[in-house]
C-alpha cells in the first residue's frame, strides 16, 4: 500500500474519531453515550494499526488488540453488567450548558488544539502532525463534557473518553515503547471494575448517583 | 456556442422531467422497505396531471405575492440547474454566470418567497410552518457556506465545473477526510432542506407538526402543481450538486455528442438511484426529532463540517 493512502486512512480515523467526541458531548442517553465510546476504540485501534502497518511496529499491533479487546468489549460488558438499571432506562441526562452552545465551544477549543500542535506536528505529512492535534481535541473536549455532565456515570464515560484522547496522541508520538502503553490500555479496565462496583454500591444505598445530590447527608428512618 | 446552449436546455429538460420520477422512486422504496405496499414510482407524474386539470380555491386574504410564490418556486431550481453539472463535465453556456454561492442565493430566493406565501394566506397554520422552514433554513445556510468554502479552498474557484474537476481525483482522495466528512455533512443538510425524515416527516400532513409541508398548505390545483414539482425539482438538483461535484464526479459526459450524453442521462440517472436507496434506508431507520432537538440535529452537522473544513485545511 502507498504510504500517501496509510495517511489518508489514519486521518480519516482520526477525523470520525473527532466526530465521535463531538457526538458524544451532544449525546444525552447513558447507553448512545457508551456505545460511542466503544466506537471510539474501535477508531484508536484502527488508527493504531494502520501506523503498526506503516512502521512495521509490532508494539502498535498489539496494543491495537488489546484496545480492541478492553475498549470494546470488556469495559463496555463489565459497566452494562454492573450498572444494568441505568443502561436501559432511557431518561435523558441533565446538562449544565445546552448541546448547541456545547458544541460551539468543542469547536473553538478543537480549532485551538489544532493552532497548539501545529508548530509541533511539523509540516511533513506525518501521523504526529494528525493524530496529535485529534488527540489533544479529544482530551480538552472530554475534560468539557465531563465539567457539564451532572451524573456520576457519564461524568465516569467522559474520563474513559479523555483516556482515549491521551491515547490518541500517544500512539504516533511513543510508537517503540510498548510498557507504559500495554499498562494503561489494562489500567482502565481496573478504574472500571473499581468504579462500576462504588457506582453500584451509593446507587444501591441513596438510589441517585446525580453528583450535585450527593453533597447533603439523607435523613436517618426516611428509607 | 449554439450547442454549449442546446446541452444546457437539455440538462434542465432532464431535470424537469425526471424529478418527479426520482420523488417517485424515492417513495416507492421507502415504502417497500418499510413492508407497505407501495405506490407506483410513476404516481408523482399522475398527482402533477390530475392538479393541473382542476380549479383552484383562492383566500379572500391573498394578495399578488400568494398568486406569484408558486411560479418563483418553480423557476427556482431551473436556474440553479444551467449553474451546476448535471450531466456534463465540461462548462455550458451558463456556467460561468453563477458560482455556487449564487445558487445558494437564488435558492433562498424561492425559500423566501414560499415563506411570504404561506403567511399571505391568513391561514394560522401557514406562518407557523413557515417560521419553522425559516428556522431550519437559518441553521443550514452556514453549513452550507463551509461546505462551499471548504471545496472552494482546495479547487481555488468556487465555479461548480471547476471543482468538479480538482476535488475527487484519486482513491486516496475519496477517503480523505475532509471529503467523508464534507459528504456527510450535506446528506444531513440535503435531509434538512428538503423536509425528510430526522427534521421532518415527508409523508405526514398534520398541521401542528408539518414544516415543509406548511408551503403548499393553502395552494390547489396548478399551483399545487407548480409547488410540489419545484420541490421535486430542489431534491434533485441538491442530489446532483452532491453526486456530480462533491462526491462522484465521474460518468458525466466529456463531450456535447448525443452518445456520450445518452450515457450520462443513465450513468447519473444510476447514481441518483443508488442514492435514493442510501436516503431511503436513513430515513426508514430514523424517527422524527423533536421541533427543539432539530438545531441539536444541525449543530452536529455544522460540527461535521467544521472538522471537514479543519482537516482539508490542516492534514493536506
Amino acid at each position: 500500500m502507498p504510504i500517501s493512502l496509510l495517511h489518508g486512512l489514519n486521518a480519516l480515523a482520526a477525523a470520525l474519531f473527532l466526530i465521535t467526541t463531538f457526538m458524544f458531548l451532544a449525546s444525552r442517553q447513558t447507553a448512545a453515550s457508551l456505545s460511542l465510546y466503544v466506537r471510539q476504540g474501535l477508531l484508536l485501534s484502527a488508527s493504531a494499526l494502520v501506523q503498526a502497518y506503516a512502521l512495521h511496529s509490532l508494539d502498535l499491533l498489539l496494543f491495537a488488540v488489546i484496545t480492541v479487546i478492553a475498549k470494546a468489549v470488556v469495559i463496555p460488558w463489565m459497566l452494562r453488567r454492573s450498572l444494568a438499571p441505568s443502561f436501559q432506562s432511557r431518561r435523558e441526562a441533565e446538562l449544565a450548558v445546552s448541546v448547541p452552545t456545547s458544541l460551539l465551544i468543542a469547536i473553538a477549543v478543537s480549532l485551538v488544539a489544532y493552532t497548539i500542535a501545529q508548530p509541533l506536528g511539523g509540516t511533513m505529512p506525518s501521523f504526529i502532525a494528525v493524530n496529535l492535534p485529534v488527540g489533544l481535541a479529544g482530551l480538552l473536549i472530554s475534560i468539557y463534557a465531563l465539567s457539564v455532565r451532572r451524573e456520576a456515570l457519564p461524568q465516569f464515560l467522559s474520563l474513559l473518553m479523555l483516556d482515549n484522547g491521551v491515547f490518541f496522541a500517544g500512539v504516533a508520538i511513543a510508537t517503540t515503547s510498548p510498557v507504559w502503553e500495554l499498562a494503561a490500555a489494562l489500567e482502565a479496565i481496573i478504574v472500571t471494575v473499581i468504579v462500576a462496583l462504588l457506582f453500584r454500591a451509593i446507587s444501591e444505598r441513596i438510589g441517585t448517583t446525580h453528583v450535585g445530590r450527593l453533597s447533603g447527608l439523607r435523613e436517618e428512618g426516611s428509607r | 456556442m449554439v450547442t454549449s446552449l442546446l446541452v444546457n436546455l437539455l440538462q434542465v429538460l432532464t431535470v424537469l422531467l425526471l424529478a418527479p420520477l426520482y420523488k417517485g422512486v424515492l417513495s416507492w422504496l421507502e415504502e417497500t422497505i418499510q413492508g407497505k405496499v407501495a405506490a407506483s414510482p410513476l404516481q408523482p407524474y399522475y398527482d402533477l396531471g390530475k392538479l393541473m386539470r382542476k380549479g383552484r380555491v383562492i383566500s379572500s386574504e391573498a394578495s399578488w405575492i400568494f398568486h406569484f410564490a408558486p411560479y418563483i418556486s418553480f423557476v427556482v431550481p431551473i436556474a440553479v440547474t444551467l449553474l451546476i453539472p448535471a450531466l456534463t463535465s465540461f462548462p455550458l453556456f451558463f456556467a460561468f454566470a453563477g458560482d455556487m454561492v449564487g445558487a445558494g442565493f437564488i435558492l433562498g430566493l424561492g425559500g423566501f418567497f414560499t415563506a411570504l406565501a404561506a403567511v399571505d394566506a391568513a391561514n394560522p397554520y401557514g406562518p407557523m410552518g413557515a417560521s419553522r422552514t425559516r428556522m431550519v433554513s437559518l441553521l443550514v445556510e452556514p453549513i452550507f457556506i463551509i461546505v462551499f468554502f471548504t471545496v472552494s479552498f482546495v479547487a481555488n474557484s468556487t465555479i461548480p465545473y471547476v471543482v468538479q474537476q480538482y476535488w475527487v481525483r484519486s482513491a486516496a482522495a475519496f477517503f480523505a477526510p475532509s471529503h467523508v466528512l464534507l459528504a456527510a455533512a450535506f446528506v444531513m443538510i440535503i435531509l434538512a432542506e428538503n423536509g425528510r425524515l430526522p427534521v421532518d416527516n415527508p409523508g405526514g400532513h398534520v398541521e401542528l407538526a408539518m414544516i415543509d409541508e406548511s408551503k403548499n398548505l393553502e395552494y390547489s390545483g396548478p399551483s399545487l402543481a407548480l409547488v410540489k414539482w419545484a420541490g421535486h425539482m430542489k431534491l434533485m438538483v441538491l442530489s446532483l450538486v452532491f453526486l456530480n461535484v462533491l462526491v462522484t464526479p465521474w460518468g458525466l459526459a466529456a463531450t456535447a455528442s448525443p452518445l456520450a450524453l445518452a450515457s450520462a442521462v443513465v450513468l447519473v440517472a444510476l447514481k441518483l438511484l443508488i442514492f435514493a436507496v442510501l436516503i431511503a434506508v436513513i430515513e426508514t431507520s430514523l424517527a422524527k426529532l423533536r421541533l427543539f432537538r432539530i438545531s441539536e440535529f444541525l449543530g452536529a452537522t455544522f460540527a461535521t463540517a467544521v472538522v471537514a473544513m479543519v482537516a482539508a485545511i490542516f492534514h493536506m
